[in-house]
């Protein structure tokens, strides 16, 4: 039977027992409900306001939850599986992270982001941290997203929740359902979770179907705590992830499976009387697999696969110290070494079939050692600052790959040292007012398309890339500067940064070269390039009045040249959202703009264009009602109310986003 | 003492027996034939007392060809590694015509690891009317007699083709172009290596080093997609240009060949189909 049939009967059963359990009357009170415990927590600015009027709406992807956080934007190539981008950083440039594990995509076109492997129904925190500043996960120039999952906790008594949750959308036709149970004791707990998600081709703005879009997938998570004594937790945890025909309407190809299993074991001590207050130390193991091909491309000259594999073996071990009254103390130890592998097969007609290794057999080793002090000097004066040393070690492992690469050069090992230091100083005036400045030096290892990736096409700009074992390390020097105001009814955040990069990593043309894929331009190789700049600001306002009225409102823009003067790609134009929401008792009703200027200075040598201005009208309303120990929600929502046409700065090509779409979302959660 | 004497003799007349035992089985021994060639002829060469056989690495095919050639005393059956050979290819038809195929002697006098080297260049396959002789005389060194040894071969068209003939645009010349590397194509860097004769006469093919040669390595299923870095075949000597290829891609590739004098093109209507 295949699998996703056997996702589809395990989510049915337990969606029965759900119409079971609402039968019973229970008294306990619920402690966990689904998206509402999601903590999303913005380092540097206080923008908890912020997140916590976003966090109330029902998201169904974690990629919609996280295209809200300030400073985090998402690269769409399809309506599934979007890259996570930090200000104008991403790929190599950031750390994502899930629950602090290293997990690198298989797919050289990276469709299969790390965000695609958690979904909201175990999605516990997102720890954004801009910039260099966040290179606790590891060094970095353009900051961390860290994605902790839920896991199961043990309690003094013995308890049990049981969430199910579906959502229906009008403009995919798309069905997600959820289902999650946890069992918590004294002793030992254990947490279960669900998820499939079914979307055909969506429509854009005015009706259009866009081919290539829809996206079958599945989600199992599971884990168990057990407590070996008052001061000693093992947490296991295991997520399982299946997608299927995941369509890609900005690239050329179109995922046909991809498969991720990611399992860790983490042993917890709490010290709450002692300089050493608590320590986790944890090992972890993830497989992807990813297959990707252009067998519903009627118009592809010729089919073709591309299979890849990424297995990821690693361990980190976490300290915290108080030093004293002021003090408190990171120290983290990581080390983690990556496999990755893809190639291409490509089916003439009447010939035989023409293979190549698209990124050759290569292991990525990591090792590094970090150190934060948050020093609280006086109660208005705070100074924090991290230091991180780390050193990588990359190698093709194969012959087939040394040969292939042969062509190009014999030295394809390399190691880097990357070092990351910052140091953080906040003031917390009279009057609510505080004040945050951040310089920081961080340094990024290239990625492994980057060093060793060999003709791998690159729909944004139709060329094929060849990677560059000779890269340097990308470097940063950074400084950031946060002015606030907050009191019980408004909020102010306004954050400006300046970041010199070093070595900044782009393609280049290469003469001489002709392309593998059909039809593209040419072949560019990955070079370093002297100097590039970005700058840019973000802002917050947040009202938040007696009578039920919020208001929630974003901005933020971003500027940057490399040195010829062209433009650093991805930067944003200036791009809100602006929120007001009404509450009543358990209903709630809210609308929102979400809106952009035109983006009309882009690097069209990396295949940049320009985006319209376009402006989004959502609306969305909510009723919750609680009876005991069971909550029952749903949620109506009208996302882009106007059915306007519009494409962001961050996607892929021409496709436009999803037009006018009626979501509706109900859930059940029930507790004792 | 003479008992001693005569055991003394006798324990010697042994060891030497006993050396020359191993001698002989040391040198039958010593030199295997490797298991990845075959046989392609034997006989004897008459006057050398010396036994031929005729070794490749396949069946023998239009082209240029590397032969590796055993010789043994008739008598004892001993490996002989000092002799002097020289070869002859000669195709007979049945109307009576001949025509020779270029031949590269044995560099060296001396056998390396119990074989000659040689090669040899056909030109035309075998047919029902036509066989082609390889013969060789041969200078055993050990006994310094001289014989000579010939024996019919068969030569096959292989597919892909590795050698073709043409007439020079330029000068009308008879060309005879063989591809000798990469024989067997790897992913990545390959020596890319050609032989160049021109036809003097019926019975005589001279190696030429009058011409620029060009390349290009391709992928035709590929809209000609083609392959980076490679490097033109240089004269090396003996009608050997040598150069480099690159395979970037596993898959039918075209290496399409130009043959100029100077700047005058001479051909560029042949190509070689490699498969990898």
């Amino acid at each position: 039977m295949d699998r996703k049939y056997l996702y589809l009967i395990i989510l049915l059963i337990i969606q029965l027992n759900a119409v079971r359990a609402q039968q019973c009357d229970s008294l306990c009170s619920l402690k966990q409900v689904d998206l509402s415990d999601v903590v999303v927590s913005c380092h540097g600015p206080n923008d908890d306001p912020q997140v916590s009027f976003y966090k109330q709406n029902r998201l169904p992807t974690t990629e919609e939850i996280l295209g809200r956080i300030q400073g985090v934007s998402l690269i769409r190539r399809g309506n599934y599986g979007m890259e996570p981008a930090l200000r104008c950083y991403c790929g190599s440039q950031i750390n994502s992270t899930l629950n602090g594990m290293k997990i690198f995509s298989a797919c050289t076109d990276k469709m299969d982001p790390i965000t695609i492997y958690i979904e909201p129904n175990n999605l516990e925190a997102v720890d954004v941290t801009q910039g260099a500043a966040g290179s606790k996960y590891g060094s970095t120039i353009g900051g961390s997203m860290n994605m902790d999952i839920k896991e199961a906790q043990c309690t003094p008594q013995r308890e049990i929740y049981f969430t199910t949750a579906s959502s229906y959308s009008s403009v995919n036709n798309g069905y997600n359902g959820s289902v999650s149970l946890s069992s918590s004791g004294p002793k030992a707990s254990f947490r279960v979770g669900v998820v499939y998600r079914k979307a055909f081709d969506y429509k854009e703005g005015g009706g259009e179907t866009v081919l290539h879009s829809g996206y079958e997938k599945g989600n199992v998570s599971a884990s168990a705590s057990f407590k070996l004594n008052a001061n000693q937790n093992i947490v296991l945890d295991y997520i399982g992830d299946m997608g299927w025909n995941i369509g890609f309407p900005a690239l050329q190809m179109d995922t046909r499976r991809a498969q991720a299993n990611i399992a860790s074991a983490s042993y917890i001590t709490q010290h709450e009387r002692k300089v050493l207050k608590q320590t986790e130390t944890k090992v972890y193991f993830n497989s992807i697999y990813h297959l990707m091909d252009n067998s519903q491309r009627t118009d592809a000259p010729m089919q073709m696969t591309m299979p890849g594999i990424s297995y990821t073996t690693g361990m980190y071990s976490d300290i915290k110290l108080a030093g004293g009254k002021n003090n408190q103390i990171d120290l983290r130890g990581d080390y983690y070494a990556n496999y990755t592998q893809a190639s291409m097969t490509m089916f003439p007609e009447n010939q035989p079939v023409n293979y190549m290794l698209t990124l050759p057999g290569n292991l990525r080793q990591f090792a590094g050692a970090y150190g934060a002090d948050e020093w609280d000097i006086t109660q208005n004066h705070i100074l924090k600052f991290n230091v991180r040393n780390e050193v990588m070690h990359t190698d093709l492992t194969t012959d087939a790959g040394k040969e292939q690469w042969g062509v190009f050069t014999a030295t394809t090992a390399t190691t880097k040292y990357l070092p990351s230091v910052s140091v953080q100083y906040s003031w917390l005036g009279p009057h609510h007012v505080s004040i945050n400045l951040t310089g920081a030096y961080g340094s990024s290892a290239p990625g492994g398309n980057q060093l060793y990736g060999y003709y791998l096409f690159t729909a944004l700009d139709n060329y094929d890339y060849i990677g560059n074992p000779a890269l340097r390390s990308e470097k940063s020097l950074q400084g950031d500067v946060n002015v606030a105001y907050r009191d019980k009814i408004v909020g102010l955040s306004v954050t400006g940064y300046y970041h010199k990069l070093y070595d900044y990593i782009i393609g280049n043309i290469i003469n001489g070269y002709s392309p593998v894929t059909i039809g593209a331009y040419g072949v560019k190789q990955y070079f370093n390039i002297p100097e590039a700049f970005i700058t840019g600001s973000e802002a917050s306002v947040s009202v938040n009045l007696r009578q039920g009225f919020q208001s929630m409102n974003t901005f933020n823009y971003s500027y940057g040249s490399l040195s010829d003067g062209s433009a650093v790609p991805m930067l944003s134009p200036l791009r809100g959202i602006n929120s007001v929401r009404y509450s009543y008792k358990d209903w709630h009703i809210q609308a929102e703009t979400d809106w952009a200027l035109a983006k009309d200075r882009v690097n069209t040598s990396v295949g940049e264009i320009t985006s319209p201005a376009y402006a989004l009208l959502n609306l969305r309303t909510g009723y919750r009602y609680k009876y005991k120990n069971n909550i029952w929600e749903a949620n109506i929502s009208v996302e882009n109310v106007l059915d306007a046409k519009y494409r962001e700065y961050s996607d892929w090509g021409t496709v436009l986003r999803p037009g006018r779409n009626f979501v509706v979302y109900v859930s059940y959660s029930f507790g004792k | 003492m003479k008992t001693f004497l005569h055991t003394g003799c006798a324990l010697i007349s042994i060891w030497l027996l006993l050396q020359v035992s191993a001698c002989k089985k040391e040198n039958t021994t010593l030199y295997p034939i490797p298991a990845n060639l075959k046989m392609i002829t034997s006989g004897y060469a008459m006057g050398a007392a010396t036994k031929v056989e005729v070794y490749a690495a396949n069946d023998l095919f239009i082209g240029y060809n590397i032969i590796h050639i055993a010789l043994y005393d008739s008598v004892s059956n001993m490996r002989i590694t000092q002799a002097q050979i020289s070869l002859n290819a000669l195709m007979k038809t049945g109307s009576g015509t001949s025509q020779s195929g270029p031949v590269e002697n044995p560099t060296s006098t001396q056998a390396v690891n119990g074989l000659f080297n040689a090669a040899v260049v056909f030109t035309k396959p075998t047919a029902s009317n036509s066989n082609w002789a390889l013969s060789m005389q041969v200078q055993n060194q050990g006994n310094q007699k001289t014989g000579s040894f010939a024996g019919t071969v068969s030569v096959v068209q292989p597919s892909p083709a590795k050698a073709y003939s043409l007439i020079a645009k330029d000068d009308s010349a008879s060309l005879f172009v063989c591809l000798l590397q990469p024989a067997t194509p790897q992913l990545g860097a390959n020596s890319f290596e050609v032989t160049i004769y021109r036809q003097i006469s019926p019975m005589n093919f001279a190696p030429d080093s009058s011409y620029n040669v060009m390349i290009d390595a391709e992928m035709p299923s590929m809209s000609g997609m083609n392959s980076p870095n490679y490097v033109n075949p240089v004269y090396t000597g003996n009608g050997h240009y040598l150069g480099k290829v690159d395979f970037i891609m596993s898959g039918e590739w075209q290496i399409n060949m130009s043959l100029l004098h100077n700047t005058a093109l001479a051909d560029s209507s042949h190509y070689f189909d490699l498969s990898l």
